[in-house]
């Protein structure tokens, strides 16, 4: 495809921005949902996000993409030892297409091998493409039930289990799964949206300044792509630099105890279910703590990611109107104090 | 110049445009109109979206008798790659079916289409144009998120009188212009007038491609013009500006000129606006050619030389200009479009919420065997199943072809079977007249909310009826959004007289109308069964009652499902023989409240059915 815009390059949108970043910085979060309609820079974001990324080391002809060095979950073939060359790939981001059949997503029988030499072979799909890096579902509300279901079965275990048309076949599928959806078109289920770590709306700018900002750079974009990207490359790189530090800094970002005793109160005031939810915000907080480069998760840090991390798993009260986002600042006050809690 | 003319103008330069929609029932006009895109687009005869089209038709599939002949794997295209650097014509929008609809808007947004199905994989370009027709009247519409990507809407008085001309100087195009012309007058075109209409496009595409950055002042014009008409859309904006570049490319002027500003609004906003411009719009007093310009926004470097552009525009020019602009669009925007353009933004609201229901594709859920079978567009072969069959014959057909291992035929196809649960649609009928009506409506909103709340997995829907004083209404149409629901929900009011037999024949009209979009209906009524309003709207409690019975028998003899819920105080005789007569369940309200009535109807749903 062609050159992607650039990520820095996305006027307003902050919420989503921050989301995605912190699930570059602590890919096990467990993934991003953005609330929206379409066509509000959710695919651009989202494909301008892997540019940030260094390449990766990947294993030479492995069609998994598996890491040289990790022994865990690479896939049968890489475990089974012997010879590794080296090769480096880009993070890949894969787009689940509309009208994407099953046997695309999972990987299936390969019909050339199949028809010419009458042999069983496997030909992998989406899922494998993604493993080790984002898989974006554009209208997450307009997919079969049951490709949700398998999606979100992937997701959950890392691995992708086919047993099929005289297949069976287990290969790893590690993955930040990106959502997209829009509330008015359809409830989504709650089982669904607990397994997404982060949720933030998008929504177009109201701004007129920044509306017409938006015209003007894409209208750029679009007129020269190349000298574009290279306008921008400057804070590109910046922000693909303090990435790669955050990702270095989070496993010695420390949360001190107070805070956990503050998370899980908050937690438990808000009644959302399950212990997710708490795991959740502390892990963002450290991403969110990487992130500004600090050692130690502190309130503000907190404070910033908790709405987009509790959102979609408070209980909804079919009477009560108030907004999560409302619900989750009051008791935010309440666990830290009066005041501004950031 | 003619703005149909103008339009098809741009969409020549830049076919990121999208397209144009024509909200217009048939007529020898609206038939003029299509023969003159297609032959400025230069497509002819124009490719058509056929309703009922397969999804390996639109996105591309297997081609199998290729495959089979050849031994690996051929893709026939599908119908967004084939028009690539073409036109589409989308006929009746309005009906078409989500999941094309959603294959389009992907293939504007993109200009490409991506291929992963039945074991292909692959990307292709598919930037095409788009020509929507739109026949709905009043009550269907084609979603506004798909239309917004059309840059240039036509509604219905538009064709059928000549619109104004657009402020812009005549004949940018006058070959086009002509040969628009000659379709109005009826008069036969020259062989060789679809030829001069190419040999137009050389100048204005080299001077689009040599044009300096858009001035931000301008964009910014445009934007506040965006309020000021309060367009819904978040693309107008983008699209003007666009539009704008092209019209300046044709008419080889300055991104600054005003008759181009004011042209690109009239074609791009004036149509999309939802109030019309106040003589004195006060939005627009100053438009601001903002100062704060340089701050954070890097410039991008100039493309092209830029030659006659002035890098920035004098301020002072535009501002005076202003007024004038917002009056070009003004006249260039007559009352009726605005009232044709509300009525199909009111059609697109009823539409909305409606996603899920009409993407169920057979070709999905959960495998269940396989069936021998001739192999319709959209069925799934089942390879190994397919090889099974072939393998007994193998030493008896003759052999195969080199290179292939097998002699295939097609009686050996084996066709993959799919399990779909039918989801159903759960449609409540509420009694909202006397004294009891706030309670009971309160509790019905309430199962109508909880029921949705859980209903995602099951992609069911809820719809609700309400009747009191002489009226029944379809408060809530069929819908799986809750936030849709409880909008639509909040205001009902309660009190007044029972028309329970005119609510009778509407359910049963629902009812069917739900079958008929392949879902299974569960009526449930919230009465105690004392109707006192008879068909004809007369107090007469006598005839009510015989008018309610006849209807429910004729819901009875269509066979739906039914449920009643006695509202009375205690169990009332009359709700009881309702239901006998509906052929319906009986209960009593439960007195929990509305978790109880949504757990009841979730448990008298119609079993789940398997669809082939």
């Amino acid at each position: 495809m062609a050159v992607p815009y650039p990520f820095t390059a996305i006027v307003a949108q902050d919420g989503m921005k921050h989301a995605l970043l912190l699930a570059v910085v602590d890919p096990s979060l467990g993934g991003v949902m953005v609330f929206g309609d379409r066509g509000t820079g959710k695919s651009t974001a989202v494909r301008g996000l892997a540019a940030l990324l260094p390449r990766m080391a990947v294993v030479k002809g492995c069609p998994y993409g598996c890491d040289p060095e990790g022994q865990g979950g690479a896939c049968e073939a890489c475990r089974a030892g012997g010879e590794k060359k080296r090769a480096w790939a880009p993070v890949p981001v894969v787009d689940l297409p509309l009208g994407a059949t099953e046997d695309r997503v999972v990987g299936a029988l390969d019909l050339e091998k199949a028809l010419t030499q009458g042999e069983r072979a496997f030909d992998p799909g989406l899922l494998a493409r993604a493993h080790r890096g984002f898989l974006y579902i554009d209208e997450i509300n307009l997919l079969d039930d049951h490709l949700v279901d398998l999606l979100l079965d992937v997701a959950a275990s890392g691995e992708n289990v086919l047993e099929r048309e005289g297949l069976s076949v287990r290969h790893p599928a590690r993955f930040v799964l990106i959502g997209s959806g829009n509330p008015e078109e359809g409830e989504l289920r709650p089982q669904l949206l607990d397994r997404f770590g982060l949720a933030v709306d998008v929504s177009t700018p109201q701004d007129l300044d920044d509306r017409v900002e938006v015209v003007l750079r894409r209208d750029a974009f679009e007129r020269d792509p190349e000298a574009f990207t290279e306008a921008w490359a400057k804070e590109t790189e910046a922000l693909s630099r303090r990435l790669a530090r955050a990702r270095r800094l989070l496993p010695k970002v420390t949360v001190p105890p107070e805070h956990l005793r503050k998370v899980a109160q908050l937690c438990l005031s808000l009644g959302t279910d399950g212990l997710r939810g708490e795991l959740t915000v502390l892990r963002a907080a450290r991403a969110r703590a990487a992130l500004r480069g600090g050692k130690a998760v502190t309130e503000a840090d907190i404070a910033a990611i908790a709405p987009m991390a509790l959102r979609h798993r408070l209980r909804r009260n079919v009477l009560d109107d108030t907004g999560s986002e409302g619900r989750i600042r009051r008791a935010l006050e309440e666990t830290f104090g009066a005041g501004e809690a950031g | 110049m003619h703005p149909f003319v103008a339009a098809l103008a741009c969409l020549r330069l830049a076919p990121e445009l999208g397209g144009l929609f024509l909200r217009a029932r048939p007529s020898p006009q609206r038939q003029r109109w299509l023969a003159f895109a297609a032959a400025a687009l230069g497509v002819q005869p124009l490719p058509r979206v056929p309703l009922g089209l397969t999804d390996d038709r639109l996105y591309g599939g297997l081609d199998l008798s290729a495959t089979v002949r050849l031994g690996r794997p051929q893709l026939q295209q599908g119908l967004l790659a084939q028009a690539h650097g073409r036109a589409l014509l989308l006929p009746m929008a309005e009906r078409q079916p989500e999941a094309v609809l959603a294959a389009l808007q992907d293939a504007l947004d993109r200009g490409v289409v991506t291929v992963a199905r039945e074991g292909l994989q692959g990307t292709y370009p598919a930037r095409f144009v788009l020509l929507a027709v739109d026949e709905g009247e009043g009550g269907e519409a084609a979603p506004e998120r798909f239309l917004e990507r059309l840059a240039f809407p036509f509604f219905e008085p538009a064709v059928l009188a000549p619109p104004p001309p657009l402020p812009m100087e005549e004949d940018l195009w006058p070959e086009a212009s002509l040969i628009f012309e000659l379709l109005e007058g009826d008069e036969p075109l020259a062989p060789g007038a679809l030829a001069t209409l190419e040999d137009g496009l050389g100048a204005p595409r080299a001077r689009l491609a040599a044009q300096g950055p858009l001035p931000r002042s301008v964009v910014r014009a445009l934007g506040e013009l965006t309020d000021a008409l309060a367009v819904p859309s978040s693309r107008a904006l983008g699209q003007a500006a666009l539009t704008l570049r092209c019209l300046c490319a044709w008419a080889d002027c300055a991104l600054t000129s005003p008759e181009a500003l004011a042209s690109a609004a009239a074609l791009v906003l004036g149509p999309r606006a939802r109030q019309a411009l106040a003589s004195e719009p006060p939005a627009t007093e100053a438009p601001p050619p903002s100062p704060a310009e340089s701050a954070e926004a890097p410039e991008p470097p100039p493309t092209g030389e830029g030659g006659d552009q002035a890098e920035e525009p004098a301020p002072a020019g535009l501002s005076a200009s202003t007024e004038v602009l917002l009056e070009a669009i003004a006249t260039a925007v007559p009352e009726a479009w605005l009232t044709a353009a509300s009525a199909c933004a009111k059609a697109q609201r009823a539409r909305a919420g409606r996603v899920g229901a009409r993407t169920r594709l057979v070709l999905r859920g959960r495998p269940r065997g396989v069936r021998a079978g001739a192999l319709a567009p959209g069925d799934r072969l089942n390879v190994p199943a397919t090889l099974r069959a072939a393998a007994p014959f193998a030493k008896l057909r003759p052999p195969p072809a080199p290179g292939l291992r097998f002699a295939l035929s097609p009686e050996d196809f084996r066709i993959q079977c799919y399990e779909t649960r039918a989801a159903t649609t759960t449609l409540f009928v509420v009694d909202a007249s006397g004294s009891a009506a706030i309670q009971r409506l309160g509790e019905a909103k309430g199962a109508v909310e909880a029921m949705l709340a859980d209903s995602y997995a099951r992609r069911d829907e809820v719809a609700m009826v309400i009747f009191r004083g002489e009226h029944t209404d379809l408060v809530l149409p069929p819908t799986r959004a809750l936030v849709r629901a409880r909008r639509a929900l909040a205001g009902v009011p309660g009190g007044g007289a029972t028309p329970l037999a005119k609510a009778v024949q509407h359910a049963t009209a629902l009812a069917q109308d739900i079958a008929r979009q392949g879902r299974q209906p569960l009526v449930v009524f919230l009465t105690d069964g004392r109707g006192n309003i008879a068909l004809d709207g007369r107090a007469d409690r006598a005839q009510a009652q015989a008018d309610t019975e006849r209807a429910a028998r004729a819901f009875a003899f269509q066979g739906l499902a039914g449920l009643v819920l006695d509202t009375g105080r205690r169990p009332e005789p009359r709700a009881r023989a309702l239901a006998e007569h509906l052929g319906a369940a009986y209960a009593p309200l439960p007195r929990q409240g509305a978790a109880a009535i949504a757990q009841l109807v979730t448990a008298s749903r119609p079993r789940s059915a398997a669809a082939p």
